[in-house]
């Protein structure tokens, strides 16, 4: 009896690794083909990490394109965020790579100068509708070279919750002095005023970066004064206790919903959450405000390009990016995502004269910078998240970080003089 | 002799009581994943907990099952995790069974470098050979395919199994396999017929414990695959606290199914693998 | 003459039977483990880098990865991490285990299938549990702050995974809980084996169970603790997943270990010559522990 139990699971199991050893097999002869689909068009893949309520308007507008063209047909793999970077390192050393990526655009130089994306400088300059905005193509731009076209962008503002302002009577914070006395009047019952996301990635230098520009700091100068005064302002939320300390663990996706289940008064985020935070906590009650200064208006440059990888059949994926960011798509596609096209020529004003929380965002493009661009700029990258974590958990005082950070970062820029 | 029984009797209620208070405490955690799995958002990352939600949300198993939120497709990765994790015990048991046999029964030259071979290949770290296999991978043509994960899963349990198995075979008494050669068996059948079903118990234990580390792999699979349908639980668990934050309610959910399939198997074989060898061979 | 012939004859064949179960899984496990050892001790010699790879050719440049490694400071705390984490797991785990091993030894009817269930922590996947424990153990909302807050153990939530000084304890706990079971499973497996006639026979001589305990069975089971201080001395030191995904070695480099640094280095920052090397730190280590655990094995088998 039992070994009949034994020789049946046994069995069973070997059934169950043949029929896998077939799928395998034929996903693997599919995933080859590399060049053309039945109905003769060109296949090329796209690699996205998109996710709801993205997701949704980037399948209509994908498809809609690949009704219409004739000749191209965009295959597209989902590929995590966090695993984006990864993939492209090892898919490069393997050449195992797609046709075109979304990359994160402060990422864009340093994967473009490590040779795995193509200079589209020529095929951009002969596109007919190549009118975007100077200072955010510039975010993918190197040396004269172009490594990839921004298909939309975003920047961070305050959100804050509009019940709780009013229940404490007091107005949305614009200095620095008033944002802090905001959160101690709303910090209480459990409920902190101030939250914004410091988890050990990309999302936390990029909002750490309004700070520092507000203090007429940069990371350029971590060691000067005016950086050490954003690092120890930023860091006295947490110091203080109006800021959650597992702000160190929210990513902005956490942070928004701390904000949404009214954990918190005031968040910094981006554009994109205002779709969240309308569909997922409809009973919210929320405004958005400049970030509050201390000495200058500042937000920092946020948004993807599409890039096409060096052996990535370049024309084909010219047509698709010309779709995608041409002047009948990309105005609609970027507002149905909560986020703002590249283009000079799409009226923001027009497109969110009915939307004031959009609106906001929309005005303060004009003082939002990007990151870079810098061809190291995972490594500076990562000397900011050490020098926010660390006043934040206080191992160091925001002096010591801001200095080490500065140490680290001229490091870099020795390495890539030689 | 009633008096032995009534002994007997309570001092079998006394010891289940006590070994209830410790699974108690020592399940929790399991107790809390599934309840945590059941709230909602707003229950969830209220600052009071509760020990039982105030409503039961199946919808973050359905929503996540109907595969709603677009990126883990769950039915998906429940089937890769199976065809991984199978093909994985069935690589390893097919080559350390025999291995683990041959290291404790024969005493073949060269058999300590050997044993520190397989012990070595187990103290590696992913880390350290996760590029170089990739290469390999890459070169012989099966990245994104069910093949990379499972041999690179396979190098796990290989050793590991014939650690385990040892000093089983080196318990089991030989006298029984030489009746069988006797018997007019030869050395392989032997093996088989008579060595292998006395010692079925372990080999479970060994079936059960590869099975488990193909199912848990998360680096091999992200790693050698980046086919969103060739990705294991593991990694959609991964993919969606990267997506959409730390939706704790949506992660427990997704992580009970993900047990699901290795708690009903080992509850299914939990007498085979705390059996052991000895008592099996009395016994049997 | 003849018999001695005979016994020759014999030998041989179990030579070839010998090899012939063995080498399968030593081939398989040479091509796949054996080539990129040897391939990432070339990689930790040359400046291979996220460019270098791109461009198609690195540097050789001696030992320069192993002394920039030694340089950083967040080297010498993964060493200490992963020695502390290492040390204190065992402890805890081997402790707990053996003592649950032995009370399930004590023959009552549940005994089996309640230590059947202790073992599902066990066979979680990692990637959950380091999600699980997490969240238990987040400073707000998480479950064990609540409790040690209401039993008045502590007046502020103890901030576990979110403070440098109490990270690391943080996934001790964590991890001790997932090793638990996996002692009391081997160790179990080694009581069970000692025949019960040799207790009965030392009850009669009078012995105490204290006595019985050191006497006869640590000694009868030796083999098999040595095995799950082994192992779990190889599972515990080379921990990766749980680290990664609960707190990504954070905060800053305060839970980083041996396997999440060359990880970072590679995966993150493309330094894999210098993750390389951090890869061959940590296999030295784990190396120098199974020389000492062959030569106690091998002591064992000569008696």
């Amino acid at each position: 009896m039992k070994k009949n139990l034994l020789t049946a699971i046994l069995t069973g199991t070997m059934l169950a690794g043949m029929l896998a050893g077939c799928g395998g097999g034929s996903d693997d002869t599919k995933s080859d083909g590399d060049s053309s689909n039945a109905d003769g068009k060109t296949v090329v893949t796209l690699w996205h990490s998109n996710v709801s309520p993205e997701v949704e308007p980037f399948e209509e507008m994908l498809a809609e394109f690949n009704e219409q063209s004739k000749d191209v047909y965009v295959e597209t793999e989902w590929v995590a965020r966090e695993e984006q970077t990864k993939q492209l390192t090892i898919g490069n050393m393997a050449g195992e790579l797609p046709d075109m990526v979304y990359v994160d655009n402060p990422e864009v130089i340093s994967y473009g100068e490590m040779g795995v994306f193509q200079d589209i400088k020529e095929l951009y300059d002969a596109w007919d509708e190549n009118q975007l905005l100077e200072s955010i193509i510039n975010s993918s731009c190197y040396d004269g070279k172009m490594y990839g076209i921004p298909y939309s962008c975003n920047n961070l503002e305050l959100f804050y919750n509009v019940d709780m302002f009013e229940e404490a009577e007091l107005e949305p914070p614009a200095t620095w002095d008033e944002l802090v006395s905001c959160a101690e009047a709303l910090t209480k019952d459990g409920v902190y005023g101030m939250a914004f996301s410091a988890i050990k990635n990309a999302e936390c230098t990029f909002q750490f970066m309004p700070f520092l520009w507000s203090a007429e700091g940069d990371w350029t100068s971590m060691d000067s004064e005016e950086s050490i005064k954003a690092m120890t302002y930023y860091s006295d939320f947490v110091q203080k206790k109006l800021a959650n300390k597992e702000v160190l663990n929210w990513s902005q996706a956490d942070v928004c919903k701390q904000f949404g289940s009214g954990n918190c008064a005031m968040m910094i985020n981006g554009s994109w959450n205002v779709g969240t935070l309308r569909n997922d906590y409809s009973d919210l009650n929320f405004g958005v405000v400049d970030i509050p200064i201390d000495k200058v208006n500042a937000s920092c440059l946020g948004g993807e390009s599409i890039c096409i990888t060096k052996d990535g059949n370049a024309e084909a994926c010219m047509e698709f990016i010309e779709y995608f960011v041409g002047k009948d798509i990309s105005g609609d596609y970027t507002k149905s995502i909560s986020k703002f096209s590249p283009r000079s020529d799409v009226d923001n004003d027009e497109l969110y004269g009915d939307d004031p929380v959009m609106k906001t965002f929309a005005d303060a493009l004009s003082f939002t910078y990007p990151r870079g661009p810098y061809p190291k700029w995972t490594e500076v990258d990562n000397a900011i998240i050490e020098a926010c974590q660390a006043s934040l958990t206080s191992e160091k005082t925001p002096e010591q970080a801001c200095k080490d950070a500065a140490a680290t970062i001229s490091e870099i820029q020795a390495s890539l003089d030689e | 002799m009633r008096r032995l029984f009534r002994n007997e009797c309570s001092r079998d209620i006394a010891y289940t009581i006590i070994a209830v208070i410790i699974a108690v405490v020592f399940l929790f955690p399991v107790y809390w994943i599934l309840i945590s799995s059941l709230k909602s958002d707003q229950e969830i990352f209220s600052r009071v907990q509760t020990w039982w939600p105030k409503k039961i949300h199946l919808e973050n198993y359905i929503n996540q099952i109907l595969n709603k939120t677009k990126t883990a497709n769950l039915p998906v990765q429940f089937r890769n995790s199976g065809i991984i994790a199978t093909g994985s015990m069935i690589l390893s048991l097919i080559l350390s069974i025999p291995a683990g046999y041959g290291i404790s029964r024969f005493n073949i030259p060269g058999k300590k470098p050997i044993l520190l071979t397989f012990l070595v290949t187990q103290m590696l770290p992913a880390s350290l050979i996760l590029t170089p296999l990739f290469l390999i991978f890459s070169k012989a043509g099966i990245l994104n395919s069910y093949l990379a994960p499972i041999l690179a899963t396979a190098t796990i349990s290989i050793p590991f199994v014939i650690m385990v198995l040892r000093p089983i075979f080196l318990a089991y008494p030989h006298e029984i396999e030489e009746a069988a050669l006797i018997d007019g068996c030869n050395q392989f059948t032997a093996f088989l017929k008579v060595t292998l079903p006395v010692c079925k118990s372990g080999i479970i234990t060994a079936a059960a414990f590869s099975f488990i580390y193909g199912w848990n792999d998360l680096i091999y699979s992200i790693t050698f695959n980046n086919k969103a349908d060739l990705l294991p639980m593991t990694s959609g668990i991964y993919q969606f606290m990267d997506a959409y934050g730390t939706q704790w309610n949506m992660i427990m959910a997704y992580g009970v199914i993900t047990e699901l399939p290795i708690i009903v198997l080992f509850v299914a074989l939990q007498k085979h693998i705390v059996g052991g060898l000895a008592g099996g061979a009395v016994k049997g | 003459m003849k018999r001695s012939a005979l016994s020759v004859k014999a030998k041989d064949k179990s030579l070839i039977y010998g090899y012939g179960y063995v080498l399968p899984a030593l081939i398989f496990m040479l091509a796949l483990i054996g080539y990129p050892i040897i391939y990432n001790i070339y990689i930790s010699f040359l400046d291979m880098t996220a460019q270098s790879i791109g461009q198609g050719h690195s540097d050789y440049i001696g030992l320069q990865n192993y002394i920039t490694i030694f340089q950083d400071s967040t080297m010498w705390k993964a060493l200490y991490n992963t020695f502390f984490f290492t040390i204190l797991c065992i402890l805890f785990q081997f402790m707990i285990g053996f003592g649950l091993a032995l009370f399930f030894s004590k023959k009552f009817r549940a005994a089996r299938y309640i230590k059947g269930l202790l073992v599902i922590g066990y066979m979680m996947p990692m990637t959950v549990n380091a999600l699980l424990w997490k969240f238990m153990l987040s400073p707000s909302g998480g479950i064990i702050n609540s409790i040690m807050v209401s039993l008045h153990l502590t007046d502020q939530p103890v901030e576990w995974l979110m403070s440098s000084e109490t990270v690391m304890w943080g996934l001790v706990i964590a991890n001790t809980w997932v090793g638990i079971p996996f002692n009391m499973l081997l160790l179990s497996t080694g009581l069970d084996n000692i025949p019960a006639d040799i207790y009965e026979s030392a009850s009669i001589d009078g012995a105490k169970s204290v006595q019985r305990f050191i006497y006869i069975t640590v000694p009868m089971i030796k083999q098999s603790i040595f095995s799950v201080l082994l192992l779990g001395f190889v599972y515990t030191f080379k921990v990766f997943d749980l680290v990664y995904v609960a707190t990504g070695g954070g905060p800053v480099d305060a839970s980083e270990v041996l396997s999440t640094y060359s990880y970072n280095l590679s995966f993150k920052t493309y330094y894999f010559g210098q993750g390389a090397a951090v890869a061959n730190v940590l296999f030295v280590c784990l190396f120098v522990v199974a020389l000492i655990y062959l030569a106690a094995i091998g002591k064992d088998e000569v008696n």
